[in-house]
């Protein structure tokens, strides 16, 4: 196989391309796919390897996505330090600090619920 | 002479020198541009190696050009010398390569890994580079050796000579040292630890409290933080300051050897490759020349196993006799003086001149012309179809069928356009067949396949837009270079018009060849418009028929690939 060093076509991208607009599920099987060529020519204590190779690649690829949302979020909140200064921060904490402490005030409402009675509440 | 070395440095000025000084005027020395150069020996992608190819066909079009003389690292000449050996350009060029130490090299000299699919990327350019190279030109026996005994393919012609850049063995610092720095990769696989043991020891640190400390090498990802962790552990007894220089720009060389009291060391050796050493002298930055630091000596009349041995078993005091000797502002030269620059460059210029190895360039008759069976799939392209079609009308070669499979279309339009065609069809010897039933893309063209009568097929999509030369051009070069399948970069465009003949005003993506394992994360191997052999098609048993999963070519291409086409 090898590779003529020549643009000898045009390749037009149409909005009913096949790889347009895919299925989770779709993209899954293609990747799945890719890997099959390895599956096969390996013997089959090894077979999952190229499988693994690739869940890890996507896991990365997923990971890599998240950590540049993460670093925008971040940047924003570091624009908004330098625009509110202390104050802001302190604000800002506070409310964190508030919804801590609501979302901890609900979850042990629930966990009480799901804990069985004590023999002391029953009594009365 | 196109000379891909580094810009402007003391092997580029000596070879001008050096052929301004004939004064014959046969020869002119020309630099290839930046674009297309190596900025830095640790990475290249390999659409640089086709800009290369492209400035290299631009340039030769308006001067003849004799010799290409190009580094190994990074496999630039990759697309260039793939043109030569197809028969497509460059014919009567030679191409010299330059053995610096491929990745692979200098990878395994510093215990690491392949590990990543640039490294992969690189591997395979170089790999077919010093392949399909008219020349090697090694500075040390141990390169082409090493390749030899770890099974890379060598060109037909293998020397050592010394590089022409440089007549000193090492740059003696100007004045005072306040900056030493150890040029290696930030990783644990290298010479890291060793140097922070001899960074430790009493009789370094008593000399280094006045000196600053700076390790300065290509960043290895995630590896980094056990390196940077095992750098700040043994830091905490260092008496001196310290610091790690992860940019390996121009800028960050000028900061640390602008003002001439820094001095490099490479504790790998030249397992980090000629280019960053050669960049030293070049650019008169202070360096200790890394003898017994782990590499080869640069010395012709040790015997291969000494150096084999020197690389692979470092001097554990080297790395503390050469802060010595970077302190002591002396080079820690040994044996013979290098031959004098002239005599150097006269010797290289000799060996490139040497006639070329002759591509297998042959001119096809129209008698001999083999049949090619245009594979094309469709299905409810009513307005496309016509276009591609058209554009496999007007090829330049003469024995052309074509064969189309309508994949069950649905719509009018589309409907109509297919009756208009069977007569053309007919007329031409051309055949089409109608599915009712959609089977999808692979299934599809799997029949045209079987249905097709030429020794060679060109799947062909049905949105597509061939330029005039296409089959001409791929099959002439699948002769030539004794290629069962032959894929092409393309130029991407959008909208529904006919784009003219040489137009590139959308992007062009290039494949770069058989690498199967890289397949598996990107498609670097092409697509389904590709130039195959029948039988090897159907040996292959086809497109694997997945109904609705797209991307059986790039599955196919892997198929291929891994079974060694």
């Amino acid at each position: 196989m090898e590779v003529v060093p020549e643009v000898l076509y045009h390749y037009r991208i149409t909005g009913d391309s096949v790889s347009r607009g895919l299925t989770p599920e779709t993209e899954a099987l293609r990747d799945l796919r890719y890997a099959r060529p390895f599956v096969e020519a390996l013997p089959p204590a090894l077979a999952d390897l190229p499988r693994i190779a690739s869940g890890w690649v996507h896991r990365c690829r997923l990971l890599e996505k998240e950590l540049s949302k993460n670093k925008a979020r971040i940047a924003k909140l570091e624009a908004r330090l330098r625009r509110d200064g202390r104050k802001g921060l302190e604000i800002h904490i506070r409310l964190t600090a508030q919804s801590l402490r609501a979302w901890f005030a609900r979850l042990m409402t629930s966990i009480r619920k799901r804990l069985p009675r004590r023999e002391s509440d029953r009594r009365h | 002479m196109a000379w891909a070395g580094r810009s402007g440095g003391a092997g580029e000025t000596r070879l001008r020198e050096w052929v301004a000084g004939r004064g014959t005027g046969a020869i002119t020395v020309e630099a290839v541009p930046v674009a297309c150069r190596l900025n830095h020996p640790w990475r290249l992608r390999w659409e640089r190696a086709f800009d290369f190819r492209q400035w290299l066909r631009a340039f030769a079009l308006r001067h003849p050009v004799a010799v290409v003389n190009v580094p190994d690292t990074g496999g630039v000449a990759y697309y260039a010398l793939l043109a030569k050996r197809g028969g497509v350009d460059f014919e009567g060029v030679r191409f010299v390569v330059e053995a610096s130490g491929p990745l692979r090299r200098l990878r395994a000299l510093g215990h690491l890994a392949i590990d990543n699919l640039q490294d992969l990327y690189q591997d395979f350019l170089e790999r077919r580079c010093i392949e399909m190279a008219d020349a090697l030109i090694a500075p040390d026996p141990v390169i082409p050796d090493w390749l030899a005994s770890h099974g890379w393919a060598m060109p037909a012609q293998v020397a050592v000579a010394e590089p022409v850049s440089d007549a000193s063995v090492a740059v003696a610092p100007a004045g005072r040292v306040s900056r030493i720095v150890f040029i290696a990769p930030l990783s644990m696989g290298g010479q890291l630890p060793r140097v922070c043991r001899t960074l430790g020891q009493d009789s370094v640190k008593d000399r280094l409290r006045d000196v600053e400390i700076v390790f300065w090498g290509p960043s290895e990802g995630v590896r980094d933080k056990a390196a940077m962790a095992h750098i700040e552990a043994s830091a905490a007894s260092w008496p001196f300051r310290w610091r790690v220089e992860g940019d390996l720009s121009a800028r960050a060389a000028e900061r640390l050897f602008g003002d001439g009291a820094g001095v490099a060391i490479f504790p790998t050796g030249r397992s980090m490759g000629w280019l960053p050493y050669q960049w030293c002298r070049d650019s008169g930055v202070a360096c200790v020349e890394p003898v017994g630091l782990g590499a080869q000596s640069r010395r012709m009349h040790m015997d291969a196993a000494d150096l084999r041995r020197l690389e692979e078993i470092p001097d554990p005091e080297a790395i503390g006799r050469a802060l010595h000797a970077a302190l002591d502002g002396t080079t820690n030269t040994q044996g013979t003086p290098p031959s004098p620059g002239g005599g150097r460059v006269e010797a290289r210029v000799k060996l490139m001149l040497e006639p070329p190895t002759p591509a297998r360039a042959q001119a096809m008759s129209t008698a001999e012309a083999p049949l090619v069976s245009v594979c094309i799939v469709t299905r409810n392209r009513a307005r496309l179809l016509p276009q591609a079609l058209a554009s496999i009308e007007a090829q330049d070669y003469p024995a052309i069928e074509v064969v189309l499979v309508d994949d069950g279309s649905t719509m009018k339009g589309a409907l109509a356009i297919l009756d208009d065609l069977e007569p053309r069809f007919r007329q031409k010897g051309w055949r089409m067949f109608r599915q009712e039933e959609r089977t999808f893309h692979a299934a599809a063209r799997n029949r045209a396949v079987r249905e097709a009568r030429g020794e060679w097929v060109m799947l062909f999509d049905d949105d597509c837009v061939s330029e005039p030369h296409q089959i001409r051009t791929m099959l002439a070069f699948a002769t030539n270079i004794g290629a069962d399948i032959v894929t092409c970069p393309r130029h991407v465009f959008i909208g529904d018009h006919r784009p003219a003949t040489g137009d590139r005003s959308g992007s062009v993506w290039v494949p770069l060849g058989a690498v199967p394992a890289a397949g598996l994360f990107e498609n670097c191997l092409g697509d389904t418009n590709l130039l195959i052999r029948r039988r090897v098609f159907l040996e292959l048993e086809g497109l694997r028929t997945d109904f609705g999963v797209p991307s059986a070519d790039r599955e196919f291409l892997i198929r291929a690939a891994t079974a060694g086409l």
